[in-house]
């Protein structure tokens, strides 16, 4: 099966890396665009459940802040994300930081990510290489969703057991 | 049973133990998960060893599970962002 142009390839290509692939139907200016600048990245830059994303900060050039809240209804902020800008190329590349912390300053996940971009054709092919302190941080970034993951595909097994006859 | 299984290879009587079953009653739910190829069984002597087939599990759900899906509701979203900004364009040209 090909996959399409849109389908999401990740790769864990050294111990502690995750990267990232995935096209989209649009000229990098408009990625560029819609990826780095506040207003638009609120649109997609969905939170997770029950959290509303309170304010976004992102400045793409060298040194410039990254930097997200979310509230709860309980807890205002109750995540925080923040970075630094390290190297950006205009339309081509860029990296920062980000570490991601609980309200009580517990830093939950700390990162680098780089983001390429190339175009062909009116379509865009983006790589994102996240890379963590360590293989334990980076199987956490993963894990802790395979978990679910794996739950989830327990319990359909579960009634598929149940059905067998 | 594939929890079980998770941790490495085992024979019927081990996998049937803990859960409480009679052999034939495992071997039968081994046989259901053979058929929908989660679980390879070899013989080796008077044992049957069971181990995870993996590979579908990984291809039913993505190894990376909420990991990806996360990401990918949010590329989804950036598609369509996408599509708005692309007609926006379109439309100031036109004026």
């Amino acid at each position: 099966m090909t996959p399409s142009p849109a389908s999401l390839r990740i790769t864990t290509p050294t111990d502690t890396t995750i990267v990232l692939t995935r096209a989209f139907q649009a000229p990098l200016r408009l990625v560029w665009e819609a990826m780095f600048t506040p207003d638009r990245m609120r649109r997609w830059m969905l939170p997770p459940p029950g959290l509303t994303l309170t304010s976004c900060v992102c400045e793409p050039r060298l040194g410039g802040a990254l930097k997200l809240a979310w509230k709860s209804e309980d807890a205002d902020p109750v995540m925080t994300l923040e970075g630094t800008f390290t190297d950006v190329v205009f339309h081509e590349r860029i990296v920062h930081t980000e570490a991601i912390a609980l309200a009580s300053g517990q830093v939950i996940s700390s990162l680098v990510e780089e983001h390429a971009f190339t175009e062909e054709g009116g379509v865009t092919f983006m790589s994102i290489t996240q890379t963590y302190e360590s293989k334990e941080a980076r199987d956490g970034a993963i894990g802790s969703g395979m978990d679910q993951g794996m739950e989830a595909c327990y319990q359909q097994l579960d009634a598929l057991m149940a059905e067998a006859p | 049973m594939l929890r079980q299984l998770s941790s490495g290879e085992r024979n019927l009587s081990e996998l049937a133990a803990p859960l409480r079953m009679t052999f034939p009653a495992a071997s039968k739910h081994v046989r259901v998960l053979e058929g929908a190829k989660l679980v390879r069984r070899r013989v080796d002597g008077r044992q049957h060893l069971c181990r995870l087939s993996a590979a579908p599990l990984e291809d039913a759900n993505g190894w990376t599970g909420q990991f990806r899906r996360n990401w990918e509701v949010r590329l989804e979203a950036l598609d369509s962002l996408l599509d708005e900004m692309k007609a926006e364009e379109r439309e100031r040209r036109r004026r």
